[in-house]
């Protein structure tokens, strides 16, 4: 792909960047309601108090003034002060973004691992017993909301059994270096499994469909008829070309499932962006709130990016047109 | 005249339409996944509305259930055993369903309408007006859905109105663009130039050709975003963002959760509701792909 | 078949081949019982109309075809049963006796592999023993043979002409140095000017390499151009077969007949369509007419052709018709 195409899929993602932070603006305050009344429902709040408030949200002064505020403000990366801990919500996002990282790190990686293989399997013994069941096992995980799976893995292998911790990060008491370490995989066995079987599915029933595809092609006809065995056949010729699409899929999921732990990393206290999510939802923290969905967005559309500039380097026909 | 060989024509075009109906049906019989899909809902369709005859509805206020044990195993309190409060499980199982459905239709409702309206508008109109559509929806596909969901909730206030809404316009956009490029292929389609050179109106092409031809996909379409608004509602739900006065599943998932039936390990609170989300969800997917399946052929011939 | 003495033994023999698909309905018999012989370094061609059998034939011969598909028959390849061999043998006795340049060339090059990668996979699948350099030596002379640059070896295959596209699957297939090419419709796809290039250069090929060609198309006129001797087939079965020049003058079958008198127009769908100038659509392999199954659109048709089964019965010297005007000379 040349240049001039690269730097136009930028300026786009950019363009939508900006859009966000507009809509972002937007969301808060011309929604007909007030938010302030809204998030403090059942408070008795003195008119003073209202207004105290509105000002440190920044819903003082005219729409525009407030919006022109905001944007230098952004542009900045000041997203304001979070009204719970009274911290720059900027630094609060930083330092929760880690284990967010970590744990949806290690799933995708995870799930895009075996529902590919799970994927190529089923495609491969389309209609054998393996296909129907390994199917019928991911649509049903598939099927599950994530963080009920989740509580199903704490009952059974925290609760019942006693293998794994019940929530947390780390055990408070466990010193540092090494220990800690071996202590933080311990803690993140179950969130990951969780978010693994969870998004698994998905990988598994597109890499299917996609192979599926393109065991029609006539080129696959072509290898065998060269004298390549049938395992060559799939390997050499089969998958790489099947997991194009899937490649794409990943990466631009890695942008969603950021903000898909909300409720597995609440069910497990894990401390990211998701259980900060919760927190500034039950606070209630409307700076927190507004900087996570910047967040959210922008992970979204950078990963978009990526996965538009993976395709165009994996497929020969984008990357030498 | 010509008013004859008009009516006579529609009568053709119903006659077929009943039958290419009847034919889908057929076609669909046939798939195996589909029929259990269409048999779960069916099931989970007379729970909602035999709601009253199976619990009543008195048995949801705590109030109520004051004289029950709590926590209580379903050997002791059949069926299903009740909660920290006392409360029947299967009461709030049973009509806690309706919402769930109700919100998973209604939601999709305003999603495919939405979705139908921008994508028919962008593909039938295009040139820089339907350029300009997609471009919005282009940008609505990238919010992440989640966090503007409970963003929109949270601003606009819990109530099961307000998630319905929620919902349904965070999920308009994948149909958006899915039906533009049905038109698309349509609008390719040789008859309908045919029947413009004849002189057709934009409305006539429209109603004859490029809405029914449409409709079996957004009818596709429909079965498959129905148990991503349910998921979502149970998401939402359990993230304290539902309608606080009234039971859904994921609203008893959220009480189940806080109110510690993890570590009590009391299955029998939050094993019935996550299932029935399971069973719901996939069983319109099953339906849906069946639908797909019955549908996908045609589309294919039509196009070479 | 004819009673003529051949000049060799034949490389390719094929006898009472018949292939049924696998279909929803019960199967789709596409082959009815076919037998054909090819000597080393003879041209046979292969025409008829779309969907009467040609690439289901030419498939069988490597046993190609799609899992539960029913082959019956024998497909003697220097004398070995291609259709009893075990898969190990198969394996390797694909690209190096035979190899095929499938129908739809477009699509028959893996897109995210280079086409001189797909040229070197075939040569050290079969000869692993050669050297790193011999390898890319024998893929640029086969690039140089059908008359592409080497250096477009590093090329993507979207990046060539259709044209440029079937010559390089002829390299492809002549990776291995076989004794047999099945060439399927090697130059529908192309606009006229490429069509004589590419059969310029089978010619050639088979000339310089002394090569069998099986070389299967639905024109007629272009076989009578290259092949020395041609098969028609009809509904799945042979129905004339003799010298090019002869078949194509004086056709013995009035099928023959209406598609050697046919002049194609290039280009045009219809003519894809029916070659033959025929009235009506070549038959359904599931819903076959009785008795001689051209009957139906036979200008000629006989009261007795809707009852009597013919086969290939002998009609001059080298030649066979399946009709029942033919009468033996
Ligand atoms: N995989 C398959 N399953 C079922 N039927 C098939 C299959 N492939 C081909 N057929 C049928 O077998 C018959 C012969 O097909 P074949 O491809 O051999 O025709 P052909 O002579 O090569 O035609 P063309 O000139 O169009 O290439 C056709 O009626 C076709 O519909
Ligand atoms: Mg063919």
């Amino acid at each position: 792909m040349n240049r001039r195409r690269v730097i136009g899929k930028i300026l786009a993602s950019v363009g939508t960047l900006l859009f966000v932070v507009v809509f972002n603006f937007f969301l808060f305050r011309v929604v007909e309601s007030d938010p302030v009344a809204n998030l403090y429902r059942g408070r008795n709040l003195s008119q003073e108090q209202r207004e105290e408030l509105r000002r440190e949200f920044g819903l003082d002064g005219s729409q525009a003034e407030q919006f022109a505020r905001y944007v230098v403000q952004t542009a900045q990366l000041n997203l304001g002060r979070s009204y719970v801990s009274n911290e720059p919500v900027a630094s609060e996002i930083a330092r929760r973004a880690w284990p967010t990282v970590a744990l949806v790190g290690v799933s995708a990686l995870l799930s895009a691992l075996i529902g590919i293989l799970i994927g190529i399997v089923a495609a491969w013994r389309r209609g054998s017993k393996t296909d129907y069941v390994s199917t019928g096992f991911t649509m049903t995980t598939y099927s599950m909301p994530d963080f009920w799976l989740g509580m199903l893995l704490l009952l059974v292998f925290a609760v019942g059994l006693g293998w794994f911790p019940v929530g947390g990060i780390a055990d408070p008491q466990t010193g540092g270096g090494l220990e800690r370490l071996i202590d933080q995989a311990h803690h993140i066995v179950l969130p990951a499994a969780t978010l693994t079987l969870a998004y698994l599915g998905e990988y598994a029933l597109i890499m299917r469909s996609s192979l599926l595809d393109t065991m029609r092609e006539d080129y696959l006809l072509l290898a065998r008829a060269k004298g390549l065995r049938d395992v060559a056949v799939r390997n050499r010729h089969a998958v790489p070309n099947a997991l194009l699409p899937v490649t794409t899929l990943l990466a631009i999921n890695i942008g969603f499932v950021l903000s898909g732990a909300i409720a597995v990393e609440t069910i497990f206290s894990w401390p990211g962006l998701g259980l900060a999510t919760f927190e500034a939802l039950s606070g209630p923290d409307l700076p927190m709130l507004q900087g996570l969905f910047l967040v959210f967005s922008a992970a979204v559309i950078v990963a978009n990016l990526a996965a538009d500039l993976l395709y165009s380097y994996l497929d020969p026909r984008v990357r030498t047109a | 005249m010509r008013g004859a060989v008009a009516t006579s024509a529609t009568r053709v075009a119903w006659a077929r339409r009943r039958r290419a109906v009847a034919g889908a049906w057929g076609d669909y019989r046939r798939s195996r996944t589909g029929m259990v899909g269409l048999a779960v809902l069916v099931l989970a369709g007379l729970v909602a509305l035999g709601a009253p005859l199976l619990a009543d509805e008195a048995e949801l206020r705590a109030v109520n259930a004051i004289d029950n044990p709590s926590w209580a195993p379903p050997s002791e309190f059949p069926p299903l055993g009740t909660d920290n409060l006392g409360r029947s499980v299967w009461a709030q199982f049973v009509w806690g369903s309706r919402i769930s459905l109700l919100v998973g239709l209604a939601a999709t409702v305003i999603a495919i309408v939405i979705g139908t309206v921008v994508g028919v508008s962008a593909g039938f109109v295009g040139g820089r007006f339907g350029g300009l559509l997609m471009r919005g929806t282009e940008w609505f596909l990238v919010i992440p859905f989640l966090p503007l969901a409970i963003v929109l909730a949270a601003v606009l206030g819990p109530s099961i109105e307000n998630i319905i809404l929620v919902i349904g316009i965070t999920s308009w956009p994948g149909t958006a663009r899915l039906i533009r490029a049905q038109v698309l292929t349509l609008k390719e389609r040789l008859y309908v130039d045919r029947s413009r050179a004849f002189g057709a109106s934009n409305r006539h092409l429209m109603g004859r050709h490029i809405l029914p031809n449409v409709m079996p996909l957004v009818l596709a379409n429909t079965t498959l975003t129905v148990p991503i608004a349910i998921l979502s509602e149970t998401t939402l739900s359990f993230l304290g963002l539902g309608d606080p006065s009234r039971a859904s599943w994921g609203k008893m998932l959220e009480e189940a959760f806080h109110a510690g039936a993890i570590t009590r390990e009391a299955w029998w609170y939050f094993l019935p509701p996550g299932l029935g989300i399971m069973l719901v969800v996939l069983a319109f997917t099953l339906c849906g792909q069946a639908l797909e399946a019955i549908l996908d052929p045609r589309l294919r011939e039509r196009r070479s | 078949m004819s009673a003529a003495p051949r000049p060799a033994a034949p490389l390719l023999a094929v006898r009472g081949l018949a292939v049924t698909y696998a279909g929803s309905g019960g199967g789709v018999p596409a082959v009815r019982g076919v037998s054909l012989d090819l000597a080393p370094g003879e041209t046979l061609g292969l025409a008829g109309e779309s969907g009467c059998g040609k690439s289901t034939l030419a498939g069988a011969i490597l046993r190609l075809l799609p899992r539960g598909t029913a082959v019956t028959g024998e497909v003697l390849l220097d004398g070995e049963d291609v259709l009893a061999m075990r898969p190990g043998r198969l394996r390797a006795v694909r690209w190096t006796e035979a190899s095929i340049v499938l129908q739809g060339a477009l699509h028959s090059l893996n897109p995210v592999q280079r086409i001189g990668a797909q040229i070197v996979e075939a040569i050290e699948l079969h000869e692993p023993r050669l050297g790193r350099g011999a390898v890319r030596a024998r893929v640029a002379e086969l690039l140089e043979l059908v008359g592409i640059p080497a250096d477009r070896a590093s090329d993507y295959p979207h990046r060539l002409s259709g044209g440029q596209r079937q010559r390089v699957l002829i390299a492809l297939a002549l990776a291995c140095r076989p004794r047999l090419l099945i060439a399927d419709e090697p130059t529908t796809a192309l606009d006229v000017m490429v069509q004589a290039q590419v059969l310029r250069l089978l010619a050639r090929l088979q000339e310089e390499l002394g090569l069998a060609v099986l070389f299967v198309t639905h024109d007629l006129s272009t076989l009578a151009a290259v092949c020395r001797r041609i098969a028609v087939m009809y509904a799945g079965r042979i129905v004339e077969e003799g010298p090019s020049d002869e078949v194509f003058r004086a056709p013995a079958h009035p099928y023959t007949r209406a598609l050697a008198a046919a002049f194609p127009v290039i280009g045009d769908p219809a003519f894809r369509r029916h070659p033959s100038g025929l009235p009506g659509d070549p038959p359904d392999p599931r819903e076959l007419p009785s008795g001689c199954p051209f009957h139906p659109r036979c200008p000629l048709a006989q009261p007795e052709c809707p009852d009597v089964d013919v086969r290939l019965r002998p009609a001059g010297a080298g030649r066979a018709a399946a009709c029942v005007l033919v009468e033996p000379a």
